[in-house]
């Protein structure tokens, strides 16, 4: 409707253009810049709803042929065409002011863009007031009509009233135009790369409108300075000025494009990243090197929840501003709904920063703020790539929320394991040390009393003599049985002397030669026992199954972690995935270590354990 | 025969102190650990000490230690070592280095008074004694291109005897074999393992322990 719009208003315009006496190839030049800038603005607007620019693009389109209705010959609409000559240079001004995202930076450009529809409004009124085409002539107005009007709003009769109101308006028009000129420059510096990548082509286009437009302008005034220049320039000047509408669409529809490279994004979520590179992502992304990311640090400061970016440094927002979301889904944080001027916000490292730093605020499940996106204000003309940075980043987030908490349920259990491990191993620890200092004690204190008592019976009864025997050799036994067991439980020799002496005493046991290398250092007990155990099996296994000549064990700390090797040269061919190497597997595991066995058949096996010692 | 007996456990302490005190050997102190026995064996001069090499207050080697030092201030006191379990390190170390007056028993075997009161007369008079288990472990310890397999049976028993300390007519008497069989089988023995044929106890016994590589 509004493209049907505009193409009416381009006709009736042209209409009344050419009834005011324009050739054909004005009509054309004039038609092809206001439908150019009808058209691209339909299709900034038919694209790029939530920004405004695309709209106002429409509205330059449109207004750009209001001039013409002085050529009608209605009185009402040749007034209102005098009064609403100048508006489309109004639209433009706003237009380059917010280009390219369709909202003004700060006050002083509200300002001056509230002015130019205000000189528009009231100057312009003033001067059709005194307007009467009769009297003023061709030069009063770019349509050249001396025979335009009448002016149905003409109530002042007065040729020099005209004269001042006319002059004054044109010099408040410059005045206007130089306040535009300084607030772009403004506008320039203050802009991030990202922005000025999008203002630049439009800017030049602008720019090189303008300059065609002088030039045509001095060619008029001094045809003699640029004679036969000005055939050949017309062609350049009338595509530079359709050009202007479609950089300025291309530059919108170019941030567009820049929603491709959200894709990485996703891809690095798979790396589970650090801020940092999460950072550098997000920032390839929107093309925003000055973009900041601040994570939601967990902790909750005097004004709500304390964001850190990946230096650590804490980036606060006013309070409210990442409230509880007031999206109507409550889940879907988006650029639209998260997001405020950077005016309204206090981004404390950037309050004597740049402006044009916007905030996108991005929601965890539960609607909580999870993260603060601060950067160029320019993305937030494009709310469907921001929705698509955010949606990326709270996959990103999610996934390493999701890895740590699976990684800390892992790890509690594994500290679970460990708990019952350490406490099993106290426990046997305990009861050898109280079968050493018990009962082991106490059976030798009898045999001590049983030899005093044979010893007294030397010369007594032989049948006497005999029974004190016999229970000395019962009590002899049950001795060795009871040191048998409490070896069984837990060696004395591990739990005393340490690892290497343990091993040492296992290999003199065995009735095949195994050659240790082991040290006297201590190890926690834990590490010393599971170690201890690990020996115990593939000495058991080799001496069971793989029939060798020698067996090798060596034990020694490689930074921080123990590392034990049992390699035999017998026969090979053990399972991995068998009982008794799968339980020391497990048993390894659980205290954080990693277990290899290497058993080719025929040649040998070689087991080795690497235990965490910390 | 007059001894100085240091053990944390009270218990096989004063079992110690009857048993000895029944088989007529003076026990002229009782102690619980090995802080004072330097100072008392200056003191009491005693023939032995008998001491647990674990005691505290660390219960890792304050007896190796005070052994050792005993052994210095006073040459001439024997001094038998007693442990929890095999250890075949720094107590034989120390033995091999100079096993005179030196011995080194398990604690089970003080429930054999005769080996105990055996072992604790020839530290005494300047023999030395080593437990049969802790020989017989140093024996079985690991070494590639065993000589040990060129002894018979026999020879490896009259080693592993040597080892313990014992003097030949105890060798013999445990055998029941004759001196001068015996005999021949020490010659063999040393021979097989090229050792110097010694009729001194203490260097035999140095020369065997040297042998087995402590």
């Amino acid at each position: 409707m509004a493209a049907a719009g505009a193409v009416s208003a381009g006709a009736v315009g042209s209409w009344a253009y050419l009834r005011a006496g324009a050739g054909p190839a004005d009509v054309a030049r004039d038609l092809a810049v206001g439908w150019s800038f009808a058209g691209a603005g339909s299709v900034a607007w038919w694209l790029r709803p939530a920004n405004p620019t695309g709209r106002l693009m429409l509205a330059e389109g449109v207004t750009w042929f209001v001039g013409n209705l002085q050529g009608t010959g209605v009185p009402i609409v040749f007034a209102l065409g005098a009064w609403g000559e100048a508006l489309n240079l109004a639209v433009l001004a706003h237009l380059l002011l917010v280009y390219p995202e369709g909202r003004a930076d700060d006050r002083s450009e509200r300002w001056v863009i509230r002015t130019g529809y205000a000189l528009v409004a009231v100057g312009g009124l003033v001067r059709t007031l005194a307007y009467d085409p009769a009297v003023e002539g061709a030069d009063a107005s770019y349509l050249a009509c001396g025979r335009c009007g009448p002016n149905a709003l003409l109530l002042v009769h007065d040729h020099r009233f005209f004269a001042v109101a006319d002059l004054a308006y044109r010099w408040a028009g410059v005045v206007l135009t130089v306040a535009v000129l300084v607030s772009l420059v403004r506008r320039w510096r203050t802009s991030g790369l990202a922005r000025r990548r999008i203002l630049l082509p439009a800017w030049v286009a602008v720019a090189l409108a303008v300059a065609f437009v002088g030039w045509e302008v001095l060619h008029v005034l001094t045809p003699d300075t640029l004679a036969g220049a000005d055939t050949y320039l017309t062609v350049p000047s009338d595509l530079s000025q359709v050009a202007v509408p479609v950089t300025f669409l291309i530059g919108l529809l170019r941030m567009r494009l820049r929603r491709a490279s959200v894709g990485g994004l996703v891809i690095a979520a798979g790396d589970d990243p650090t801020p940092r590179r999460l950072q550098e992502e997000l920032r390839r992304a929107l093309g925003d090197p000055t973009l900041r990311l601040a994570l939601c640090s967990g902790s909750t400061g005097r004004h709500g929840a304390v964001f850190t970016d990946p230096g650590g440094a804490p980036v606060r927002i006013a309070s409210g501003a990442v409230g509880p979301s007031t999206a109507d889904d409550g889940r879907d944080a988006t650029a639209d709904s998260g997001s405020r001027d950077a005016e309204s916000m206090e981004v404390a490292p950037y309050r004597a920063g740049p402006r044009g730093q916007a905030v996108t605020v991005v929601r965890d499940g539960r609607g909580a703020p999870e993260a603060l996106l601060v950067h160029d204000s320019a993305l937030h003309s494009d709310p469907h790539l921001m929705r698509a940075v955010s949606a990326a980043l709270r996959l990103c987030l999610r996934d390493s929320r999701l890895r740590r908490e699976s990684d800390a349920l892992a790890s509690r259990a594994r500290e679970a394991q460990r708990r019952l491990l350490r406490a099993a191993d106290d426990e046997r620890r305990r009861l050898e040390r109280d079968l050493h200092d018990g009962a082991q004690a106490r059976l030798v204190f009898a045999l001590m009393g049983l030899a005093r008592l044979r010893a007294r019976l030397a010369d007594g009864d032989a049948a006497l003599r005999s029974d004190v025997a016999e229970t000395e050799r019962t009590l002899r036994e049950a001795l060795e049985e009871l040191r048998d067991l409490a070896h069984g439980i837990h060696p004395a020799v591990l739990a005393r002397a340490g690892l290497g002496p343990a091993v040492t005493a296992l290999a003199e046991r065995c009735p095949v030669p195994v050659v240790v290398a082991a040290g006297p250092e201590r190890y926690p007990e834990l590490v010393e026992s599971t170690a201890y155990f690990v020996v115990c099996e593939a000495v058991g296994n080799a001496m069971r199954h793989a029939r060798p000549r020698a067996v090798g064990v060596t034990v020694r700390p490689v930074g921080g972690r123990l590392v034990v090797e049992v390699s035999d040269d017998g026969r090979g061919g053990a399972d991995p995935a068998g009982g008794g190497l799968r339980g020391l597997a497990d048993r390894v595991a659980a205290i954080g270590g990693t277990l290899e066995v290497s058993s080719a058949p025929g040649d040998g096996t070689r087991i080795r354990a690497e235990l965490p010692c910390g | 025969m007059r001894v100085i007996v240091a053990e944390d456990s009270a218990l096989l302490r004063q079992g110690l102190a009857r048993l000895l005190d029944d088989f007529g050997i003076e026990v002229v102190a009782e102690l619980p650990d090995a802080e004072r026995l330097l100072e008392l064996v200056v003191a009491q001069r005693p023939d032995a000490v008998l001491l647990d090499i674990r005691m505290p207050p660390t219960h890792t080697d304050e007896g190796l230690r005070a052994a050792r030092a005993v052994r210095a201030r006073c040459p001439g006191t024997g001094v038998l070592l007693l442990s929890q379990y095999v250890e075949t390190g720094d107590p034989v170390r120390a033995l091999a280095r100079d096993p005179r007056g030196f011995g080194y028993l398990l604690k089970d075997r003080v429930a054999d008074a005769d080996e105990l009161l055996d072992a604790l007369r020839r530290v005494a008079t300047g023999g030395s004694a080593v437990d049969p288990r802790i020989v017989e472990r140093l024996m079985n310890r690991a070494r590639p291109g065993d000589t040990l397999d060129a002894l018979t049976p026999r020879e490896r028993e009259v080693l592993g005897l040597m080892a313990e300390g014992r003097s030949n007519e105890a060798i013999a008497r445990r055998l029941r074999v004759s001196g001068k069989t015996l005999e021949t089988h020490v010659r063999s023995v040393f021979g097989k393992l090229c050792l110097e044929p010694t009729p001194d106890d203490h260097r035999r016994v140095l020369a065997v322990l040297a042998w087995l590589r402590v």
